[in-house]
């Protein structure tokens, strides 16, 4: 049950991100079943100002991490408090493969490994990134494993064969 | 839906017969070799090679419960002072050409011990379509004994040093051997 | 804390140089590498590199049905695996809506803080031994061995434990798990004093970790930083109470913090938080419900499209399972965020400026584990 101290919080966060996005959606979130109280969507641009909004009422990046949909990307990043009431921001961002969004690793230091964790496993490249190259597979490897078009891949429509 | 370009699942392995020869006996007397082979089993130096959860009941066996000190061994950190290296853990390919270099750096007579699953053939981490590991570490380097488990109890691993104490020797220490010839003799 | 030069290009190679510590290194606890930049003996830069223990957790789970990961949480954060497991399980029932007994969320809590307890000893003990005390090693360890004894009388396993299931857990406790952890929960209580004896007031460990390795507050911010190394510093987050899950609301407990943010504060932040875990046990003990220990689940389950993020909390900091279900056996994506990945990187920040030598007391005050950082 949200206590009074999380409804404050939520709607003071819905007004001044709507400020700072006004192009993104806000939704609220069912914490129960998705584990987040809010969520944002947006396209490639608008996320450092988010990311200077949510530093700004002392959140803490949890974790950045992409989706391959098979038409496009789906760049997500969760926010979340040490200080205050429980409140998780997830922030989407929507966009075409071959597009590139900023990196906010100015305002969070801690997105510099995890946006190259993004582009080491998806190939997204992040613009203004100090140092975007690989992180975890070795330097030399070509390809970008967490791609459904990479491997082995089962798409949903061969799914006993995985029941080996 | 078929889907094409799948990562090789491991690496081709060199050639390794060629390699490794097994270095002549320092003297020619077969009863010496046969002492200096006691001499070596009973202070087998391990180079920890801990890479992932099995690096965790190696360390167990280390020690106060199951305590390797007995056996004589004492793990080094270095592999120029070590006779055996247990690769404990998953190999992935960016590890490859350091567990070359650590083999080879390695003096002889040297051994290889592959504990867990995964050292063996890649473990619960192989599966068609594998990007990451090397399916076993005798695909980079000769591997003297296996022991398997995930991970392998730390008894295993006292098992498996006391296994290459047997092939060091060549059968001389071999309890296994004595306690079932003491059994026939004694139904006899 | 020395003044940190700056180097520019003229100077690489005449004064400062680099250093390999690892991948192979007996104090690194797994395959970790760290390309230290050196002036002399002062550290100027630090780089992890990171990817030796990779086995593409993320990948298998897309080849995978839920049931067939199973396995695998346990072994990205072996030291914690039973608390992976359950959290992992705590995730595909939140997708799913599955409703867990009681009982099993009691013996859930047990066993998760079991573990903490045993990963907490390797800890503690390895950065004890880190900075060259190897009896503490030793005893911590063998402390470890009573409760690995105890959770393989239920589990079957030592280390790497699939234990929980969907619904619930996959058997009940016995009687002697029961009576053993009453009794270890004693022998326990009993042996905090032989390790402050032993180590606390030591002159060299008090000198090598106080004052080494300062976390600020606004540093752990941004580098998210959670767990001990975060409560070290002063800040009181732990998700068991920010967002409690599982039976942790019913149980009484206080998170422990220091305020001075070093080596030793995230030494004693370990050392306090087993008794902590100790009356958690107890309590669960004292109150434990009758019950069955699994709800009734599909052989299969399959979540209903969407998206879920379950959070909790292991002996390291804060995980996340981030679970992207389309509708079927097999998952889209499962996306783990590690605890370990961020306390790491945040070596840059506060490693330079100190010796070679402190930079392996930090390390080990961190307490990292390697494979939850490469997955």
């Amino acid at each position: 049950m949200p206590t009074a101290g999380q409804i404050k919080l939520l709607a003071e966060l819905k007004n001044s991100l709507a400020q700072a996005v006004p192009e993104g959606q806000i939704h609220p979130g069912d914490y129960a079943r998705a584990g987040y109280d809010l969520e944002v969507r947006l396209d490639q641009v608008g996320m450092r100002r988010v990311a200077r909004e949510m530093k700004a009422r002392q959140f803490y990046l949890e974790t950045i991490t992409a989706v391959d949909f098979i038409d496009y990307f789906e760049i997500v990043y969760i926010y979340s408090t040490y200080y205050q009431e429980l409140c998780r921001v997830m922030t989407r961002i929507r966009m075409p493969k071959e597009a590139s969004p900023f990196s906010i690793s100015a305002v969070y230091p801690e997105a510099i490994w995890l946006e190259r964790e993004v582009y080491d496993f998806f190939g997204i490249r992040f613009q203004e990134h100090p140092d975007l190259k690989r992180l975890i597979n070795p330097d030399e490897v070509d390809y970008f494993p967490l791609l459904k078009n990479f491997g082995k891949t089962k798409f949903t429509t061969d799914i006993d064969d995985i029941l080996c | 839906m078929e889907v094409k370009g799948s990562a090789p699942i491991c690496i081709p392995s060199r050639d390794l017969s060629q390699e490794y020869v097994e270095s002549p006996a320092v003297v020619g007397f077969a009863p010496v070799q046969d002492l200096l082979d006691l001499a070596r089993v009973n202070a087998l130096w391990p180079l920890t090679f801990g890479i992932a959860c099995c690096a965790i009941e190696m360390m167990a066996a280390g020690v106060a419960r199951f305590d390797w000190d007995r056996f004589g061994i004492i793990p080094r950190g270095t592999p120029r002072q070590s006779d055996v290296m247990v690769v404990a853990g998953t190999i992935p390919h960016k590890l490859v050409s350091t567990i070359q270099t650590l083999y080879d750096q390695m003096p002889a007579p040297r051994y290889v011990i592959a504990m867990g699953n995964c050292a063996i053939s890649g473990g619960p981490f192989s599966y068609d379509g594998q990007y990451a590991i090397v399916n076993g570490a005798d695909k980079i380097i000769p591997v003297d004994v296996y022991i398997p488990g995930c991970p392998p109890r730390p008894e295993a691993l006292l098992q498996g040093f006391i296994k290459i104490q047997i092939k060091i020797t060549k059968g001389i220490i071999d309890a296994n051997r004595r306690a079932d010839k003491a059994a026939r003799r004694a139904k006899k | 804390m020395l003044n940190v030069r700056t180097i520019d290009d003229a100077t690489v190679g005449q004064r400062v140089y680099q250093l390999n510590l690892g991948p192979q290194h007996p104090s690194t606890h797994g395959v970790m590498h760290l390309l230290v930049t050196l002036d002399g003996e002062v550290v100027v830069k630090v780089e992890p590199v990171i990817g030796y223990s990779h086995r593409g957790h993320e990948k298998m789970a897309e080849n995978r049905i839920y049931e067939q990961f199973l396995p695998n949480p346990a072994r990205m954060d072996y030291l914690s695996g039973m608390i992976f497991n359950h959290g992992y399980c705590m995730a595909v029932e939140k997708l799913c809506g599955i409703e867990v007994p009681r009982r099993a969320e009691y013996i859930r809590v047990i066993t998760s803080e079991l573990n903490r307890i045993s990963s907490h000893f390797i800890g503690a003990m390895d950065f004890a031994m880190g900075l060259g005390a190897i009896t503490p090693f030793l005893y911590g360890w063998d402390d470890r061995e009573h409760i690995l004894d105890l959770l393989e009388g239920i589990t079957g396993s030592r280390l790497t434990y699939s234990y929980g299931r969907f619904g619930g857990v996959r058997n009940d406790i016995t009687k002697e798990f029961y009576d053993g952890t009453r009794r270890f929960i004693d022998r326990l209580r009993g042996r905090f004093w032989d390790y402050e004896n032993l180590i606390n007031q030591n002159i060299i460990f008090i000198k090598r970790s106080k004052g080494v390795g300062v976390i600020t507050k606004e540093v752990a911010l941004e580098y998210g930083v959670t767990g001990p190394t975060l409560r070290g510093s002063g800040v009181s987050y732990d998700v068991r109470k920010q967002e409690p899950y599982s039976a942790y609301p019913e149980f009484t407990f206080a998170i422990p913090t220091r305020e001075e943010g070093d080596c030793l504060a995230r030494y004693q932040v370990r050392m306090a938080e087993m008794e902590q875990s100790l009356n958690i046990i107890e309590q669960a003990l004292d109150h434990l419900p009758p019950g069955p220990v699994r709800a009734k689940v599909p052989r299969f389950v399959t979540p209903p499209e969407g998206d879920c993020y379950c959070a909790f909390e292991s002996a390291r900091g804060a995980v996340g399972f981030y679970i992207v279900s389309d509708g079927s056996r097999v998952p889209y994506r499962i996306k783990v965020r590690a605890p370990s990945f961020s306390n790491l990187f945040v070596l840059t920040e506060i490693c330079p400026g100190h010796f070679l030598a402190d930079v392996i007391a930090i390390f080990g005050s961190i307490d990292v584990t390697v494979p939850e950082i490469d997955r």
